[in-house]
């Protein structure tokens, strides 16, 4: 414990020391990462599937704001996507316009990377981490960025799965075309039904945290795991869902465990020292907790010189 | 000869507006009832792009039952469903702005008092009798 908190203030004080770089660089590296799992999914342009065209954009995006590295992922994959059918690509550009119109226009940054982070969740096999971290340390909007990541994966996933039912179509009918690429969205039940589940865990795992009980975010954490499990089971009962029973047990349990290690490192509180005080004003009675931060000093290294610059000139 | 008061006030305003960015600052242009006014307008529009998208994915998706039927059906009866789907989505998105917008306001105003706190703060600096020696 005691480790992982001079870890955590280590890494505070590295990142206070180069914030100028660090941003940037983490910027960068994200978009990268982000730019060739798109490449690698979906990658139907020849001409953007190059390595050095992503370090390039990548390089771009870790200089500029993080709404443009969205931007930038949302244009490669609808050019990926335009490489296979520009039907197709004109119904993905139309999803995104609404998720923007309807969504990201309201809030800050921050979403984006929820909303890009979640696929790369499910690649990695722990997409059950993302509502379980956003619903402690995030707000309840950001449920909503991890449930239209959700929405996301599983519609690039049905059109890198139905590539050569779209290219088999002949290029005349174009309406069978934009047909298929709806029946994406609305006859998708697994899409809709993790969507969902996802923003369920989410908000139950915000709400629970932000009770004033010792511990919340860590029964926060368990119980939004517990119910990330049996939604899912429910889910695989009830409607067209396949999940694997062992891939679901051991994700929601790594998925916990990562939760709770990055909310330890985020919050790290002691409630042995916590302090309940009562007090009153004209208008209200006031109830608060007050909760401290573990700290740790870390080892810190100082020269004391014994003998004065001026002593030793003369 | 260096205000420590000052700089350290000013150091402060100047981290404020690097963190918070326009976002913060510009609720200061508005009054309460005409930033939310201006966010739900903006999120009306917005809202109607997204239900005119969704109108024509769904007119895509459905053409040939559209086709067969648009000799029969009562186009009227048909437009008049629209509009209430409309009408509902639009009020629903609204309220949802609405709130977003309240909820925003109120946030961004609480971290402003602090900040034209300091500003007034600063000002006084420059009015004080002498200050002009310092600077």
């Amino acid at each position: 414990m005691t480790t992982i908190l001079m870890i955590r203030t280590e890494l505070q004080n590295l990142y206070g020391r180069y914030e100028k770089i660090i941003n940037p660089l983490v910027r960068g590296v994200f978009a990268f990462v982000v730019l060739m799992v798109i490449n690698a999914k979906i990658g139907y342009m020849t001409r953007l599937d190059n390595f050095f065209i992503v370090l390039l954009v990548s390089v771009l995006c870790g200089a500029l704001p993080m709404g443009f590295t969205a931007f930038v992922c949302a244009l490669f994959s609808v050019a990926h996507v335009s490489a296979l059918s520009i039907e197709v690509a004109g119904v993905w550009l139309a999803v995104l316009l609404c998720m923007f119109l309807l969504y990201f226009r309201l809030c800050g940054s921050r979403q984006y990377v929820i909303w890009l982070l979640t696929p790369l969740a499910f690649l990695l096999k722990i997409p059950y981490v993302m509502p379980l971290v956003v619903g402690v340390a995030g707000g309840m909007g950001s449920a909503i960025a991890v449930s239209l990541g959700v929405a996301t994966y599983y519609y690039v996933s049905y059109l890198s799965q139905n590539a050569s039912v779209i290219t088999a179509i002949s290029d005349n009918n174009s309406l069978e075309k934009i047909s298929v690429a709806i029946e994406g969205i609305v006859s998708n039940e697994e899409m809709w039904v993790m969507t969902v589940i996802f923003l369920l865990v989410g908000v139950v795992v915000y709400l629970i945290c932000k009770t004033a009980m010792d511990y919340a975010w860590m029964i926060a954490v368990i119980s939004g795991a517990l119910l990330n499990a049996i939604l899912n089971i429910l889910a695989v009962l009830s409607f067209e869902v396949e999940i694997s029973l062992v891939e679901l047990l051991v994700g929601s349990f790594v998925s916990a465990l990562i939760a709770m290690v990055v909310t330890f490192l985020l919050r790290g509180l002691d409630y042995s020292r916590a302090e309940k005080v009562q007090f009153e004003d004209d208008e209200y009675y006031y109830y608060v907790k007050a909760v401290p931060k573990m700290q740790v000093p870390t080892t810190s290294r100082t020269v004391k010189r014994m003998n004065s610059p001026r002593n030793r000139r003369s | 000869m260096i205000n420590a008061e000052r700089t350290r006030l000013m150091t402060r305003l100047a981290a404020f507006e690097e963190r918070e960015g326009k976002d913060a600052l510009e609720i200061a242009d508005y009054y309460r009832r005409d930033y939310i006014g201006a966010q739900v307008l903006k999120g009306m529009v917005c809202g109607t792009l997204a239900f005119a998208i969704v109108l024509v994915l769904y007119v895509f998706y459905n053409i040939e039952d559209l086709m067969q039927a648009v000799f029969t059906m009562d186009l009227m009866l048909f437009a008049r469903d629209i509009l209430l789907v409309y009408l509902g989505f639009i009020i629903v998105y609204g309220i949802v702005c609405y709130l977003f917008a309240t909820f925003q306001y109120d946030r961004k105003r609480k971290r402003m008092k602090g900040y034209l706190g300091d500003m007034k703060e600063l000002y006084h600096s420059y009015k004080t009798p002498g200050d002009s020696k310092k600077r």
